[in-house]
């Protein structure tokens, strides 16, 4: 108690020096509506810490055009009308000079709306849906990786390996069915099959019935949007059914707990990812260094969204040599960069992201390591998969 | 007496009619946009009093009318280019014709069922618009063109919950508020004393299908964007119950005491302290519930603070001293 006492006692004077001071520069406001609570606050929660790593460390390098970066955060509740209201109230009422998305498309996708009304400069971190883009909005930029970049790595795995057939089994929910579309779209005019294609509601932890399916259809891509607890039930019923078709993808598998929950269970699967700490793209390294000594945890991609934001913001306004939003707009269109996901680049009309690209990753001994695009190959694949009697 | 009171609810009827015209005037945008976000709440919980209320027949569906609204407006806009506006009465019209063959089949349930019932078949109507992605756009979801001034969006929702107030302050002062008052008493006494229930039932569950239908459609508008968990949001739902809870149920004023205390409790809340909030508005609903089950409202009339809504009992002997005398 009397240690938060002290602490907020340190940053209340710390908060109030400049001011003391009088001639410290005014800080550059961003305004952030971030889902504190509600079904996003999970994913907002490192989106956050990468954005707050991005502050510290451009303020470090002298803030944006040399004045120092404050956020204004409120919580929309994970509701899109109260990300639209505080992106209202952030604008109008605390006159930020200019805000980032809040993560997840639909609040992303209000508050857009609000940002391109009162013509302020919104960077997209966290709305992956593609229609954000689409409308042809000019002060909105999208830093995130588009929903359809999980299918990325599909294609070419498909044709690589011969894949003529696919099996489709998803959680219903938003995401998956756009990813699946996006799936079936690239596939499209390919000689491939869709011989399963299942939506499975939420809870579902018995697979059986879709594996008997698979054994009697045998396809020989299995693709899963899923749910790390789906991924590994998944899996732990593949191998007790004895079952493995040559490639298995999941999403779910790119997440942290699959390798720790399914164990040996968890070699060679595949997994759809738009970000990795061991992927060797500029700066990473030392983004993960500085977020693992920060937070104690390795970054997943919300919080490299984050972190991604920031950078690409920070280039802008370098180049623009100040923070003027028709200055910075104009060399947001056509700013290109590295960051730690990779490239940055926007399509000249949509301002939409089209230099991140989707990975592949496959678990090979207990780690993830990404398999495609080549350039940024950690491993080679081990494919087909193995069946289960021949490890 | 009489008199005095009549002036006094047109008074009160009068400031706040000003207030609404002059608000987008005086007020920031956000204050616009929180306006319009209660009147569309305050516009949800007249309709379900209505049904909920008055006849008795809560329900955990009206959201779904919301939906159907808010992707009947949306889509009309979207492909067809209808001006919002009328987009929303199209909706609203929608909402209804939906409301006909629906309740004819849930009205048949009561209590419990028909309530759970009617929170199942949102969530139906939600799996459908997830589902048919080649018209509602699936999980992606319809996204419209923003409007570029919230102002016409705020008069529009502004005087259709003027119209609900009015409306409701009609109904309460009719033969029909009695009877749906009846029904949900005892349908059966009711039913019995030649009443015609089940059309009134039925007649009630259109009518309280409209606004909400109407209101999805402008909630659509106002955000630019809608999509299935949206538009079929449980919240709105609860929230809107809460509302006519938190008020007092079957009454004129009690929504909008309970729109307002609701949206203003919680944004201050919310403001000022964002880590407990909703835990505080829980303990709200909570102590309103079991100290004031009848709501702000009649707690209000028990101590003499609003004297608008007169008791049902004393309503009707009045009537009868006029009809005697």
């Amino acid at each position: 108690m009397i240690w938060r006492f002290v602490l907020a006692a340190a940053v209340t004077v710390a908060a109030l020096a400049p001011a003391a001071f009088g001639n410290a520069a005014e800080p550059v406001r961003i305004g952030v509506a971030l889902s504190q609570t509600g079904n996003l606050a999970d994913s907002a929660g490192p989106y956050f810490k990468g954005l707050d790593l991005w502050r510290e460390q451009a303020n470090a390098r002298g803030g944006l055009a040399g004045r120092p970066i404050e956020f204004v955060v409120y919580d929309d509740r994970s509701d899109p009308a109260t990300a639209a209201r505080l992106y209202e109230k952030l604008i109008t009422n605390d006159k930020v000079n200019l805000v980032m998305s809040s993560l997840g498309s639909a609040t992303a996708a209000t508050g857009s709306a609000v940002a391109e009304k009162h013509k302020v400069i919104m960077i997209n971190g966290g709305g992956a849906a593609e229609a954000i883009q689409q409308r042809g909005f000019k002060y909105v930029f999208q830093t995130a990786a588009r929903i359809s970049s999980y299918a990325d790595g599909i294609v070419p795995i498909s044709g690589k390996y011969h894949v003529k057939s696919i099996a489709l089994v998803s959680r219903d929910y938003a995401a998956a069915r756009d990813i699946s579309k996006a799936i079936k779209e690239s596939l499209s005019g390919k000689d491939v099959k869709v011989v399963i294609d299942e939506y499975f509601p939420a809870g579902t932890a018995d697979f059986s019935s879709q594996i008997a399916k698979g054994q009697q259809l045998q396809p020989d891509l299995w693709i899963g949007l899923l749910y790390p607890s789906e991924a590994i039930e998944t899996v732990r019923q593949f191998h007790s059914m004895n079952y493995m078709p040559k490639f298995f993808i999941a999403n779910g598998v790119s997440q942290e707990d699959f390798i720790t929950s399914a164990g040996k269970d968890a070699e060679y699967a595949l997994g759809m990812s738009l970000y990795e700490p061991s992927l060797p793209s500029g700066g990473n390294k030392e983004f993960v260094k500085t977020y693992r000594d920060k937070y104690g945890v390795d970054p997943g991609y919300y919080a490299a969204f984050g972190f991604v934001a920031g950078t690409v913001l920070e280039a802008a306004v370098k180049k623009a040599g100040s923070i003027d939003t028709e200055k910075v707009r104009e060399v947001l269109t056509t700013l290109k960069l590295g960051t730690v996901m990779g490239k940055h680049e926007v399509d000249p009309t949509t301002y939409m992201q089209i230099g991140v690209r989707g990975l592949v990753v496959q678990v090979q001994n207990g780690k993830r390591e990404v398999i495609w695009p080549e350039e940024y190959k950690t491993a080679e694949p081990k494919l087909p998969i193995p069946a289960w009697d021949k490890r | 007496m009489n008199r005095m009171k009549k002036v006094n609810s047109l008074g009160v009827a009068g400031v706040a009619g000003v207030a609404a015209l002059v608000l987008p005037f005086i007020g920031s945008d956000y204050t616009v946009s929180f306006s319009i976000q209660l009147l569309i709440f305050l516009v949800l919980a007249y309709s379900w009093n209505w049904i909920g209320g008055y006849a008795g027949y809560t329900h955990f569906g009206q959201v779904g009318f919301f939906g159907i609204g808010a992707y009947v407006g949306s889509l009309l806009n979207f492909h067809l280019g209808v001006p919002w506006y009328f987009a929303a009465i199209i909706a609203g019209l929608a909402g209804a014709l939906t409301a006909i063959p629906l309740g004819g089949a849930m009205l048949r349930l009561k209590g419990p069922f028909f309530a759970i019932g009617m929170f199942g078949l949102t969530r139906v109507l939600e799996a459908f618009a997830l589902g048919f992605d080649s018209v509602t756009g699936g999980g992606t979801g319809i996204y419209l063109k923003p409007v570029s001034d919230l102002r016409p969006v705020y008069y529009v929702v502004a005087a259709v919950a003027g119209v609900m107030l009015f409306l409701t302050w009609k109904l309460d002062n009719s033969r029909l508020g009695l009877k749906l008052l009846a029904i949900r008493e005892d349908e059966d006494a009711a039913e019995s004393l030649g009443i015609p229930t089940t059309r009134l039932k039925i007649g009630t569950f259109v009518a309280s299908a409209i606004a909400p239908a109407a209101m999805g459609s402008l909630y659509a508008v106002y955000l630019g964007f809608i999509d299935p968990p949206t538009a079929f949001a449980p919240n709105i739902e609860l929230t809107t119950i809460a509302m006519v809870l938190l008020g007092g149920m079957g009454t004129v004023l009690g929504p909008l005491c309970g729109a307002v205390v609701l949206s203003v409790v919680n944004e201050l809340l919310w403001a000022n302290y964002p880590q407990i909030y909703l835990a505080s508005v829980g303990v709200i609903i909570l102590l309103a519930v079991l100290f004031m089950p009848r709501g702000i409202v009649s707690l209000g009339m028990k101590t003499g603070w609003v004297t608008v809504s007169r008791p049902l009992f004393r309503r009707l002997a009045a009537r009868h001293g006029e009809a005697l005398s």
